[in-house]
């Protein structure tokens, strides 16, 4: 009878602890989960900041190269910059053709928007060389560095790709470091605040850590 | 005894230590073979990744093509309406961006007249579904279109690896009846498709976009997307 009860207090307290255990369990997931749904905006917005290193023009530069992609807002604030008199010359890279067959390439689309806000025609300037990538257009801006040494250039390209843009420009122009300033244009429909609620705004900042990612190995 | 106790940790200890290196051994192989053959089959792995995207839906009675996007969508739709002079196209009117208004890209409905004309399409078979209020969309104004209009059976026809995302928001957004009057056809594009979208920069962005066009809409509110343009007019580049 005595070793009966012992057993059987045996089972009740490891079930006991079994359970107390789960519980704890249980509640550290809630206050985990809770935590993360709480601070998930704050940390999403840090990531999305993270990527921009946007600098404002404090003195005119000499040219403003304006990145292909983003034909509805980075030609503008080139356009900007030049009405603001903080520049006399825009450079376009040279694009590739645009996928869908109706749509003009990117340098002719950037071309005409900057004529529509008012950039003459003898200020802009075409750089050519058919890029397709960031690391292309560093490269045709080296080979234009290379007639103009003393040029000051700011780089016009959107918020999320300004850190990915500065590595890579001073990783290939190592000369041209203090020369190059890169600014910040926002992007259409989100932005560091909203891009995780968005398809193009997870595509596009995901894709800017991989490729971040990339760049740090080559 | 006390001497040969220190001898049988050692050997325990020893033990151990093989058995450690050996199970860090499977697990080094493992991770080979599977990497391996992962590199081996990658094409029909990546191919079985982007096979749920597309769908592919037939309609033997349709009377209307709506034209939602794909390569070469034009021909599609003006081959569709020489197989019978009755049956119609239907274009997509919606909220005109930036570089529509600012004349620099063609107005996506002045095109699609102007390339179904030139492939023989008469004026009097295209129609527009417009939906020019960044508040409404392309749902609310299919399914008015498809109230005024209750004999029409459509083919939608859309980019191959958004199918699957556009029957999905038909399905959603579309009182049922309504939403089996329309059948999709996807558009592979000529320079990529199923068989080799990771090769191209284009087909790439095309898979994850259209893999996040499902899962989205799935896990957030469709007021949290309302989508807005920036204004230029604001952009301040100087200090």
């Amino acid at each position: 009878m005595q070793s009966r009860v012992i057993h059987t207090g045996g089972v009740i307290s490891t079930r006991s602890r079994l359970w107390y255990r789960w519980c704890r369990r249980l509640a550290l997931a809630t206050v985990a989960l809770s935590l993360i749904y709480l601070l998930s905006p704050i940390a999403l917005r840090w990531i999305g900041g993270w990527l921009d290193v946007g600098e404002r023009l404090s003195t005119p530069v000499d040219c403003v190269y304006v990145l292909g992609g983003e034909s509805s807002t980075r030609p503008f604030m080139a356009a900007a910059i030049y009405r603001a008199g903080y520049t006399r010359q825009i450079l376009i890279p040279e694009g590739l053709p645009a996928v869908d067959e109706f749509l003009p390439p990117e340098h002719q689309i950037q071309r005409e928007v900057l004529l529509a806000r008012g950039v003459p025609r003898e200020s802009i300037q075409l750089l050519s060389g058919s890029v397709d990538s960031t690391r292309d257009e560093a490269r045709i801006l080296g080979a234009f560095l290379a007639s103009r040494p003393d040029a000051t250039i700011a780089v016009v390209t959107s918020d999320f790709h300004t850190r990915r843009t500065r590595m890579i420009f001073r990783k290939r122009l190592p000369g041209s470091r203090d020369r190059l300033h890169f600014i910040a244009t926002p992007t259409d429909g989100f932005g560091r605040e909203n891009w995780w609620r968005f398809k193009d705004g997870v595509l596009w900042y995901t894709f800017e850590y991989i490729k971040l990612c990339r760049e740090l190995f080559r | 005894m006390a001497s040969q106790r220190p001898s049988s940790i050692g050997a325990e200890l020893s033990a151990t230590g093989v058995g450690r290196r050996h199970r860090c051994f499977q697990f080094v192989i493992g991770i080979l073979v599977t990497a391996g053959l992962l590199f081996v089959f990658r094409s029909p792995l990546l191919r079985c990744l982007a096979a749920p995207l597309v769908i592919s839906e037939s309609s033997p009675m349709a009377t209307t093509m709506l034209i939602l996007g794909g390569d070469l969508r034009f021909d599609e739709a003006a081959q569709f309406c020489r197989e019978d002079l009755h049956r119609h196209v239907l274009l997509e009117e919606s909220p005109r961006g930036r570089l529509v208004r600012l004349g620099i890209l063609p107005d996506p409905v002045e095109l699609g007249r102007k390339e179904l004309t030139r492939r023989g399409v008469r004026g009097d078979q295209i129609d527009v579904v417009s939906w020019t209020d960044p508040e409404d969309s392309l749902d609310m104004e299919l399914s008015r279109w498809l109230h005024e209009h209750p004999q029409a059976q459509v083919i939608v026809v859309c980019e191959a690896f958004s199918s699957r995302e556009i029957r999905w928001r038909f399905d959603r957004e579309l009182p049922r009846l309504l939403a089996r009057r329309l059948a999709i056809r996807p558009l592979h594009h000529r320079s990529y498709d199923l068989s080799n979208w990771w090769h191209s920069k284009p087909g790439i962005m095309l898979f994850v976009r259209s893999w996040l066009g499902l899962i989205l809409p799935a896990i957030q509110s469709k007021e949290s997307r309302t989508w807005r343009e920036c204004n230029p007019e604001l952009f301040t580049p100087a200090a």
